[in-house]
């Protein structure tokens, strides 16, 4: 097997268009969630700002907004990589919930010809772009979409298939989504505050985020993907298990294949979405797999819940931070709400971040589990 | 890593599958025809299975086909029985996504009768025809939904094989699933690791392919 590892990264989230306006706000407890209003309901949003001028090349109706975040954090992520996107031996690997979903056509939404709805003419878009000669992969896998992207891109390369993947992770929010998380009284009308004691629901959040990775990596402590698995509840839909099992047999799945044990990860990138059921169920799933005393965040607090974005927006933060030997607070979080006896991260710190564990869930029953390797 | 893959791409081998499209379900060898519009031949293949499912109602039509095809593939395999529940995997690809659905839901909040429902909202992502199936047979594995324009064997079966060499899963069901409106078609197979039994084909996309090659004859 051939090992993988990471190489340039991009974040674009209403936090910013840089990793390092990224990471400096959540070191300074920043947010970027704002309450908003949707059909007379309070709810709390966190948008990108508009980036594109009307004069730039974007300006011509060719793009739709998720597509032009896309291109523009892919551009970011390569404007610094050694990696050639024209090159046979990248592979592009796109994940999205629901993609450009808002080009419905509101008196016909059943022609679906025009817009790129649908995900797969999407992505060859935005590898054709690029000028990739590859079929683009991609994925939808609810809230865990962006760390299946991270784990089939591994695949992709320790199988030896490809060199080089591009993986791109981008969803937007829009009345679609809104109005179904609505409808779930999922929503928080203030920013989420996850494994808080008072949450009271998720704040939606749009985000693009891009990460290369590599079977040839520079420089002296390159980042290592040492474990990467998924698991199902096989339990409900929409809920959560109650005991946190499911998530427990991706995290387990993919130390084993570290070969790592708890007590060697340094910090835990949680899902933490801020729904009372959710964490709950995390925190049950961690003491599981026995990281109790591993310091665990949630970065959903600063820029809300990227859906389909979020496994990569966490990832490329958590390495940024082990790269910087930081472990990040939790986002929104004041007093321990959740009933497993976890340790939740309260504020920056500085201190040795070599291994770190990222983890995701959502409906449909789906879990997952990657670990972060440095190598020192 | 090639010698390895070689080696172990041997011991995969399929025990079952079902195709379902609007003219046949096919369920191993044996064929028969799909009657009427999506709604009720699916309705029709639950009640001539005599299947005790009552979620089945609630499931869009997208679950529905996949959960259908998965009944019709695992029937009598016992497999709760043989393999742990987080041993075996479930991959699964489509073209359509969950469109179908997205446009009944994007329906019903875009009219003068804004009524969004959970119950619709909730399938309006493909990897709920995986929950589905995970949930009805206890799958608790790798589990992902790939988007494609059109079924890529050779693409599911290396990451089948993949999964397997890195001992994470020992069996999987695995294939195509994809519906929008009336236009429909499932191939899905259930493959294990092990001594090849007789009379059972090995797992490989060109296998597959001629398996789906003669029922379409």
């Amino acid at each position: 097997m051939i090992d993988v590892f990471t190489e340039n990264y991009s974040v674009l989230t209403g936090l910013g268009a840089t990793v390092e306006d990224n990471f400096l706000s959540i070191l300074a407890g920043e947010t970027s969630i704002k309450s908003d209003e949707f059909m007379n309901e309070k709810i709390s949003v966190s948008m990108i700002k508009n980036i594109y001028s009307d004069s730039d090349k974007f300006s011509d109706g060719i793009y739709s907004k998720l597509e032009k975040y896309f291109i523009l954090s892919i551009s970011t992520a390569l404007s610094e990589s050694s990696i050639d996107p024209k090159d046979s031996g990248t592979v592009f690997v796109i994940s999205s919930a629901k993609g450009n979903i808002d080009n419905l056509d509101s008196n016909d939404p059943y022609k679906i010809g025009k817009g790129r709805i649908k995900l797969y003419e999407m992505a060859e878009f935005i590898s054709g772009y690029f000028k990739n000669p590859n079929r683009p992969v991609v994925i939808s896998n609810a809230c865990i979409s962006g760390l299946s992207a991270i784990i089939t891109a591994r695949f992709l390369i320790a199988s030896g298939q490809y060199k080089n993947a591009i993986v791109s992770g981008g969803d937007i929010v829009s009345d679609f989504i809104v109005s179904g998380f609505s409808a779930f009284k999922a929503l928080s009308p203030e920013p989420c505050r996850p494994f808080d004691e008072n949450r009271d629901g998720l704040s939606l959040g749009e985000a693009c985020a891009t990460i290369i990775l590599t079977a040839d990596p520079l420089g002296d402590h390159p980042i290592m993907i040492a474990g990467a698995a998924s698991s199902n509840d096989a339990n409900h839909i929409s809920g959560p298990s109650r005991d946190g099992s499911g998530l427990n047999y991706a995290i387990k799945s993919a130390m084993t294949e570290a070969d790592i044990s708890a007590d060697e990860i340094d910090s835990l990138s949680s899902h933490g979405t801020g729904t009372v059921y959710n964490d709950e169920m995390e925190s049950k799933a961690f003491v599981l797999a026995g990281l109790n005393n591993v310091p665990v965040f949630s970065l959903k607090g600063f820029f809300g819940h990227t859906v389909g974005a979020a496994g990569i927006v966490e990832s490329v933060l958590s390495i940024h931070a082990m790269k910087n030997n930081i472990i990040m607070p939790s986002g929104g979080f004041k007093k321990h709400g959740v009933s497993g006896s976890i340790l939740i991260s309260e504020k920056t710190e500085k201190r040795m971040n070599n291994i770190c564990l990222k983890t995701g869930s959502g409906f449909g029953g789906c879990n997952a589990g990657v670990i972060f390797k440095k190598h020192v | 890593m090639l010698e390895l893959y070689l080696k172990n791409m041997s011991e995969i081998f399929i025990t079952s599958h079902c195709s379902i499209n609007k003219n046949s379900v096919v369920v191993n060898e044996k064929q028969r025809p799909f009657v009427g519009d999506f709604s009720s031949g699916i309705r029709s293949i639950y009640q001539y299975e005599s299947i005790k499912y009552p979620k089945f109602f609630k499931m869009d039509n997208l679950s529905k086909l996949a959960f259908i095809a998965a009944e019709l593939a695992l029937g009598g395999l016992d497999i709760k029985k043989r393999y742990e529940s987080d041993k075996i995997g479930l991959i699964l690809m489509c073209s359509n996504s969950s469109l179908d659905t997205d446009c009944r839901y994007f329906e019903s909040i875009s009219n003068e009768n804004y009524y969004p429902s959970p119950g619709i909202f909730v399938y309006t992502l493909p990897n709920l025809m995986a929950g589905e199936i995970c949930i009805r047979h206890n799958f608790k594995g790798e589990n992902t939904v790939f988007i494609n324009d059109q079924c890529d064997w050779k693409f599911i079966s290396e990451i089948v094989q993949f999964l397997m060499i890195t001992s994470k899963i020992d069996a999987c069901l695995c294939g195509w699933c994809d519906l929008f409106l009336e236009d429909f078609a499932t191939d899905l197979f259930f493959v294990e690791k092990g001594d090849q039994p007789a009379g059972k084909k090995i797992f490989n996309s060109a296998n597959i392919l001629k398996i789906l090659d003669l029922q379409h004859l």
